[in-house]
């Protein structure tokens, strides 16, 4: 107990401290891993945890994005923290939106729904051209640090914490999420709906806030996404995007908010060392690695991580690292298959 | 905005002793206090293309320009300083753009950038770049903006040169010649639903506006599979003219739908495609061994120049290009993007050139625009001055028959400036 | 006109449909949407172009084609989908979009990112006139053969022993090993069949999307709509669904403006799905407690 406080001390005084002693590129960096995390946890929270496919987070964070780079630069009408909540309440609200269609959905047929959202909403962007600025985009200069900060703090090193402060608290806020009645209901959904509503869950309930949620999160992140880069363009917010977020929570791990930060870094950085190994097919290194992790990680890194940890010496813990298997069972499963042996076991081979 | 090329921040003189120390390095050469990416015998330069995914076309760009500057560094390189070019992939999405610039400028410390390609991911990062004082040459797109920003009253940015023809010189241009042309005739717009459509297509309607009705107005998508019902509609509202700010393949597909379904307009052609790869596509017909029939419509294909055509095997320099497409070029082949990709790579060898073996960030942007009428690469008459950072202005409208360019229609036409 | 932009929505929807038969041919025998369909029939019509340069007549590099689709959608199957199947779907879509960007990063660098155009004996000849629209005679080739290719898939999904034997094995694979289906043939079957669909597919697409390596994402959206709309397990239903979305799509860009016209196929996709969850033509899933 005391070594899982040590780290979780140690891990915060170093993401606390980065900013000042990394250099502008990855200070950069690791800046849009905390605010692809924040997505990603949001994700999870939707496929993961409540077992709703999903290929339209990408323009959650637009609606997002959008919304905190409309208000602060484009009318000036809202200073940045304020503008970021808005932001967030905007997408939750479309999430709610897309949550009606999405009831009687699942599998592909929600996936297509998801899809068209992906689709539409650039489309869309781009015409408004009053409110949005269009093809052009929106340019929104970053804040200084207020006051008296700004002689120690740079600019940069005040948007990190700016966007640290809120991933951190949703994070764990979602970590909490299964000890909470809404959040075990979501997971028993997503395991059993049938079974669920038996005992009384609400589905219509429960996948609306599970969508809500998860737009919530990612609306968020879409606010500190326009304070970390500084730009929206209805080409910034593709099907490529959404699909990038798909496979930050599957590298990461289905279920698990370690997972999706971990698998927030994982496919930020991917593209940096696909470029270095191969100059003339990048995608296909991203690719590769891609299912390479499938083939050999099919519970992501979290559950790698779950399996290290279990295998220590007996006298550690070994409950909590159970329990949890329990519940972040990873997958969407279909519900017309059999139930699959527990993850851990070896794949059947004929 | 200054270019600093001073990093070394001044201290105070303190005694003699400093003073003639000073006195020593400063006669020596002020090797120290050089910019970042300059070495005694290289150059880094660095940009941000779209190396795979959907744009993943213009790839063929960045390696052109790296052949010529292989070409370069073989016969010695500028004053004695090889060219090193560094161009890293962002896969055209711009929060890739901002990583791979940051990456370029903070950690690679290039000299200056280059030829950065697509117009949403360049303007992620253009404030960025002029920000940290990097220079940031020859953008690789025909926005206005890049010369002549809006939010700067028009003016240029001391760092920010662009370099093709922009968009609204190519739709003013094409908007005079159908005004003379084809007065009192109906006109059709098909564009492309992004920057480069939308910023030649408004530029055209002005043009003709009162002159000429527009009787269709439709754009497309980048990923649509046909465009047969924009096609449609157009025929429907009995266009004599379409102008098509379209990339190869859709005016391909333009061309050969209008031909199969026996509809002959007149086309006004984005320079953009004005290559014999479009007229390929434009149907079999087109191709020169088996054209009989000209896969032109009667009233004829309509272009914008300003880089010389592939076809063209009488002039030296596309024959010299081809040459060092083969030899340099890591089994590139030659398309109207590879002249691009070397006219621009030409440029910036010039620009460097010219600032001399004291090369420095400044003495660089002086080069550039010092350069008047300079002709001697594929380009004619690049001109820059402090006030005008568009290299490239001119264009000509040529027609095109039997899948070439078959005449120049008109002289060199000078480009538009937007005004206030 | 109206009429002309149906004409014209029916043509360019068979091409959807002709995608959606393959990715129907693959879920209905494996319970997977194949996100890389798209790119891996990209890769045949590159080989049948390269055959053709080489020399080969159409047909000849045609019947090379679909043999290679073949060993290419077994090859899939066996080294890398094999391993993941038993894991969760999401992994499995995963590894489908992996192997998308590997297609056509592998596709551009061999070959290149120029469109080429791909010439076919089909086409050509004098377009026919209909009261006054005009259709070319390859839409109706394309036309043909989509509805053969449906009748075929569903003759062999309903009625032959292999087609039921790839249904079970994606319902239900341990039952089918229990009923002594040999599962694992059968996944390599349904791999290789469904590549070798895309195959002619994209042969048939080629001639009007010309070759490049980004020639068929845009189409691998298209189908998966048109599949998901006509219901993801009925061949009949993937190609009405296809013609229906390029007719909706068709009218609402000649009457609502083209900038939106995708945003509205899609709208009407939600607006059916919510209607018939497993789409128009699709049978809902049976769930187990």
């Amino acid at each position: 107990m005391g070594i899982r406080v040590a780290a979780w001390v140690a891990g915060a005084l170093v993401l606390v401290t980065a900013p000042f002693v990394l250099d502008p590129y990855y200070r950069f960096l690791v800046t849009m891993m905390i605010v692809y995390s924040v997505v990603a946890v949001g994700l999870n929270l939707l496929t993961g945890y409540s077992g709703q496919i999903s290929l339209g987070h990408g323009a959650f964070l637009a609606i997002g994005a959008y919304t905190t780079a409309i208000v602060v630069a484009r009318f000036d009408v809202m200073p940045y923290a304020p503008a970021i909540l808005l932001g967030a309440v905007v997408t939750a609200l479309a999430g709610l939106g897309l949550g009606f269609p999405a009831l009687r959905l699942s599998g592909p047929y929600l996936a297509i729904v998801t899809v068209g959202f992906s689709i539409a909403v650039p489309q869309v962007l781009l015409k408004f051209e009053w409110l949005t600025g269009g093809v052009q985009g929106i340019l929104v200069p970053t804040p200084p640090a207020p006051g008296a900060l700004a002689r120690w703090i740079e600019a940069e090193q005040w948007v990190y914490l700016l966007a640290l402060a809120p991933a951190a608290a949703l994070a764990a806020i979602a970590a909490n999420l299964f000890r909470t009645g809404a959040g075990r209901a979501l997971v028993a959904l997503r395991d059993s709906e049938v079974a669920a509503q038996s005992v009384g869950i609400s589905l219509r309930r429960y996948k609306l806030l599970a969508f809500t949620l998860s737009a919530f999160y990612t609306g968020l992140a879409g606010g500190l996404y326009t304070l970390a880069v500084g730009f929206v363009s209805p080409d910034s917010f593709t099907l490529l995007t959404s699909i990038q977020f798909l496979a930050m929570i599957v590298v990461g791990g289905l279920g698990s908010v370690f997972g999706s930060i971990l698998g927030a870094v994982v496919i930020t950085l991917l593209p940096n060392y696909a470029s270095e190994i191969s100059k003339a097919a990048p995608w296909a290194i991203y690719g590769a690695v891609l299912i390479v992790f499938m083939i050999f990680l099919p519970t992501g890194l979290a559950g790698l991580f779950r399996r290290l940890i279990a295998r220590r010496p007996a006298g550690a813990r070994q409950t909590g690292a159970s329990a949890q298997t329990s519940i972040h069972r990873g997958g969407v499963r279909d519900d017309s298959q059999q139930p699959h042996p527990t993850p851990q076991a070896a794949p059947e081979r004929d | 905005m200054t270019v600093n090329s001073h990093t070394r921040p001044r201290r105070p003189l303190r005694s003699a002793i400093d003073l003639a120390v000073l006195g020593i390095l400063l006669a020596v050469g002020p090797a120290g206090a050089a910019d970042p990416g300059l070495t005694s015998d290289t150059i880094l330069l660095g940009s941000h293309q779209p190396l795979s995914g959907p744009a993943a076309t213009y790839s063929l760009i960045p390696r052109a320009s790296e052949a010529y500057f292989k070409m370069i560094n073989e016969q010695g390189g500028v004053h004695g300083r090889r060219i090193v070019y560094k161009y890293e992939d962002d896969t055209y999405q711009p929060p890739r753009t901002v990583e791979v610039v940051r990456k370029l400028i903070e950690r690679d410390q290039v000299f200056s950038i280059f030829n950065g390609l697509g117009t949403p991911t360049h303007t992620a990062v253009y404030k960025y770049i002029l920000d940290r004082g990097v220079p940031d040459m020859y953008v690789a797109t025909g926005a206005t903006k890049w010369a002549f920003p809006p939010e700067n009253g028009f003016k240029p940015y001391r760092g920010l040169f662009g370099f093709q023809p922009n968009y609204l010189t190519e739709g003013s241009i094409f908007g005079v010649f159908a005004i003379q042309r084809w007065s009192g005739k109906k006109v059709a717009v098909l564009y492309q639903n992004d920057d480069f459509g939308k910023d030649g297509a408004e530029a055209f309607r002005h043009a003709i506006e009162g002159k000429l009705t527009v009787a269709a107005d439709d754009v497309y998508e980048v990923t649509a599979v046909t465009i047969d019902s924009q096609l449609l509609k157009a025929k429907n509202a009995g266009a004599d003219v379409v102008f098509l700010f379209a990339i190869p393949k859709f005016v391909g597909m333009y061309l050969k739908k209008a031909h199969e379904i026996g509809w002959k307009p007149a086309f006004l052609v984005s320079a953009v495609s004005n290559s014999p790869q479009t007229w390929k596509l434009a149907g079999p017909d087109c191709d020169p061994p088996a054209g009989k029939v000209q896969c032109a419509p009667s009233d004829g294909v309509f272009s914008l120049q300003w880089l010389p055509s592939i076809d063209d095997k009488d002039n030296p320099k596309v024959v010299r290009h081809y040459e060092i497409v083969e030899k340099y070029g890591s089994g590139l082949k030659v398309d109207n993007i590879t002249i691009y990709g070397q006219a621009a790579a030409e440029l910036m060898v010039e620009t460097l050139r010219r600032a001399g073996r004291d090369l420095t960030r400044d003495s660089m942007l002086k080069a550039a625009e010092s350069i008047k009428g300079w002709s001697d690469g594929l380009i004619s008459n690049v001109t820059m001055g402090p006030d005008d950072h568009a290299p490239v202005e001119d264009l000509k409208v040529v027609s095109i028959k039997n899948g070439k360019i078959d005449k120049d229609l008109t002289d060199w036409i000078q480009g538009s400036r937007p005004k206030k | 006109m109206l009429l002309e932009q149906v004409v014209s929505g029916l043509a360019s929807g068979s091409l959807y449909g002709l995608f959606a038969l393959a990715l129907v041919m693959i879920y209905r025998g494996t319970d997977v949407v194949n996100f890389a369909q798209g790119e891996m029939a990209m890769i045949t019509v590159f080989v049948a172009l390269t055959l053709m340069k080489a020399g080969l007549s159409f047909w000849a590099a045609f019947g090379c084609t679909l043999v290679f689709a073949a060993l290419l959608g077994a090859v899939a199957e066996r080294f890398i989908i094999r391993y993941v199947s038993q894991g969760a779907v999401l992994n499995l879509v995963i590894v489908t979009v992996g192997m998308f960007t590997v297609c056509n990063s592998l596709a551009g660098w061999i070959w290149g990112y120029i469109p080429e155009p791909f010439p076919t004996p089909l086409e050509g000849g004098a377009p026919l006139r209909l009261g006054g629209i005009v259709v070319t005679r390859y839409t109706l080739v394309i036309l043909a053969v989509a509805v053969t290719i449906m009748v075929l898939l569903y003759t062999f999904f309903t009625f032959t022993t292999v087609g039921i034997a790839m249904r079970a094995v994606a319902q239900n694979r341990t039952a089918s090993r229990l009923m002594g289906i040999p599962v694992n043939r059968m996944l390599l079957l349904s791999w290789a069949l469904s590549s070798v669909l895309g195959a002619v597919a994209g042969v048939l697409v080629a001639p009007l999307t010309y070759v490049d390596p980004n020639a068929m994402s845009g189409l691998l959206v298209y189908a998966f709509a048109s599949a998901v709309l006509g219901g993801l397990d009925s061949p009949v239903g993937a190609v009405i669904g296809g013609l229906l979305v390029g007719v909706v799509e068709n009218l609402a860009g000649a009457y609502l403006g083209s900038e939106l016209k995708l945003s509205f196929a899609f709208a009407l996709i939600v607006g059916v799905l919510v209607i018939r969850p497993a789409g128009l033509f699709g049978h809902a899933r049976l769930k187990k407690v």
